[in-house]
């Protein structure tokens, strides 16, 4: 377990290593890269696998063992996304992570700073309850949602899964907004203030850019987990307003499953999500712990 | 605050309190010409009584206690090596994050299809070391609910990695220092120094992994479907089956109330935990 020692001040330290300390440090790092890269091998094979699945016929699908080599073939996706016709699903997508990150970032936001600003009745409690409602089991309210959307003719439109997510990211939003305004010094607004400005033009010309980072960090979660979403898709929508969580899973039927051409949706939802997170990397720690850790 | 406000009493507060008016009805939607009939607490005498929710909530925890266990060993082992001075240490980092932004249904998906018996690439593996010929890790009752903890830790332990990674790098260098001055051993900094000051993020992991892992649904649903027989049936799609698939809409929403309550009493436990801290 010597190993697995991290020293962030490595370098000023230097000169005072002995040269068996030296020796040790080499097989503590060879020792690193192994188990790193069996981590990473563990973690990118099932993607992988199935990526390349989205590519192949029929034949080398159910092929045993796995055929190392094949011929690539699109197939699949044509299959798919023209004639089973999933770029429909594909635009409901979008059309419900705009307008859920939309609706949960702008409302969340304005919340947050005035959480941050102002003193409210018992304003502490609000927010551990809305953040319990964020961590509850999903269940309890997908009951009601899906009991009172079927009542107002909400069932099965974008509007109806927008608001639903929504409300699922708010909380999220508003956590991580609260650390972001805290951490920015009152004085800024005061000066904007004394010179004229009122609390609403002071929030957007002066505050709002100053946590740009922290909008940006709340959109991103947002857009990751309302992409992926699947529970209330799957509940609130049947049809029209279908989202491709929620679509992929017809494949799975029983006379059989469709694989290639599940793999092809799947690798239409992973991908773009899988490179927006690598590249918006620094923002998801923050945003996923709710601002706890920065 | 007052339209997130309104947004949230509307969308979140009058929901729940048509839940708690459910879990006091007979209302079930395989016979919606019966009228809903006011019931008082028949619904929750049922639950006190019902087996398959005892069940469910004894493997559900079983199944939390096991992934986040070694979620948080594994996690912090990958965060401990990808923080240390090695080379590529960002590109490490992004390699290993992916499986945890993948959707949980395109999981299920993808472990469904390799752990299939015919042509899974997982089980030609286990079947050429002679594990579970002519059957497979999700159809022995035995081995289901291990095989859904091991998805959920290849799901999750990037999760519990980035986390604690961020957080190792936020500690101050001196107590560093000041070990290495006073000689100790790699073992003793990591047990003295860095544990200690890395408690708080550790809470806060635990506390996002335990909720998360009890409202297990999307990808054990995919898998096994609460299969084989009740193995992998956990809380929530207990409370699904009942509610959405029997359409028992009464009694589905005082488990789910029931669930929620639980949820409650942990999160108070951990925020408590937080707050003392601070």
């Amino acid at each position: 377990m010597l190993f697995l020692l991290q020293l962030t001040s490595q370098e000023k330290v230097e000169h005072m290593l002995t040269s068996q300390r030296k020796a040790r440090t080499r097989v503590e790092n060879a020792v690193s890269y192994l188990i790193l890269g069996a981590a990473t091998i563990a973690a990118l094979f099932p993607l992988v696998w199935m990526i390349l699945m989205s590519f192949k016929t029929r034949v080398d699908i159910f092929t045993m063992p796995p055929p190392l080599f094949f011929s690539p073939t699109l197939n699949n996706y044509f299959a798919a996304f023209i004639e089973k016709n999933f770029t429909k699903y594909l635009v409901n997508s979008l059309v419900v992570v705009s307008g859920s990150t939309i609706i949960a970032v702008s409302l969340g936001s304005l919340a947050a700073y005035s959480f941050s600003r102002f003193k409210m009745w018992a304003d502490k409690h609000i927010l551990f309850d809305i953040l319990t409602f964020r961590m509850a089991p999903l269940i309890v309210f997908i009951i009601p949602f899906y009991m009172i959307w079927t009542n107002l003719g909400m069932y099965d439109t974008h509007i109806g899964l927008i608001i639903a997510h929504a409300a699922f990211n708010m909380p999220l939003v508003v956590w991580l907004m609260l650390s972001f305004f805290d951490g920015l010094p009152r004085d800024l607004e005061e000066a904007a203030m004394v010179d004229g400005c009122s609390r609403l033009v002071t929030f957007f010309r002066i505050v709002l850019p100053l946590v740009a980072p922290g909008l940006a960090a709340s959109a991103v979660i947002c857009i990751i987990f309302s992409w992926n979403e699947f529970f209330f898709a799957m509940v609130l929508t049947s049809v029209y307003a279908k989202t491709l969580p929620a679509a992929i899973t017809g494949f799975v039927t029983t006379r059989g499953t469709l694989w290639g051409e599940m793999a092809a949706v799947a690798t239409v939802i992973i991908v773009p999500v899988l490179t927006f997170a690598i590249i918006v990397q620094k923002y998801l720690v923050r945003g996923l712990t709710f601002g706890a850790i920065k | 605050m007052s339209p997130a406000f309104l947004y949230l009493t509307g969308v979140g507060l009058i929901p729940f309190f048509y839940v708690i008016a459910l879990s006091f009805m007979d209302y079930s939607l395989a016979y919606v010409y019966l009228p809903r009939v006011f019931v008082g607490f028949k619904n929750f005498r049922t639950l006190v009584f019902d087996e398959w929710l005892w069940h469910a909530l004894r493997i559900t925890f079983t199944y939390t206690a096991l992934a986040v266990s070694l979620e948080l060993l594994i996690g912090l082992v990958l965060a401990i090596l990808t923080t240390r001075n090695i080379r590529g240490k960002a590109i490490w980092r992004s390699l290993l994050l992916v499986p945890m932004v993948v959707s949980p249904i395109v999981v299920g998906l993808i472990w469904l299809q390799m752990l299939n018996p015919d042509f899974g690439v997982i089980a030609y593996f286990l079947h050429e070391l002679g594990l579970f010929v002519g059957t497979g890790p999700t159809i022995e009752p035995s081995t289901a609910l291990l095989t859904t903890v091991l998805m959920d830790v290849w799901h999750w332990t990037p999760f519990v990695m980035l986390i604690l990674g961020a957080g190792i790098l936020s500690l101050p260098v001196e107590p560093y220092e000041a070990a290495v001055v006073d000689g100790a051993s790699s073992w003793q900094v990591f047990r003295h120094v860095t544990l200690p000051l890395l408690t708080p993020v550790i809470t806060v992991v635990l506390l996002l992994r335990t909720m998360d892992a009890l409202r297990i649904f999307d990808e054990v649903w995919i898998l096994t479907g609460g299969g084989p027989g009740s193995v992998t049936r956990y809380s929530v799609i207990h409370a699904y089956r009942i509610s959405l698939a029997q359409f028992d809409i009464g009694y589905g929403a005082t488990i789910s109330l029931f669930l929620f309550f639980i949820t409650l009493v942990l999160c108070s436990f951990f925020f408590n935990l937080l707050r003392r801290r601070k």
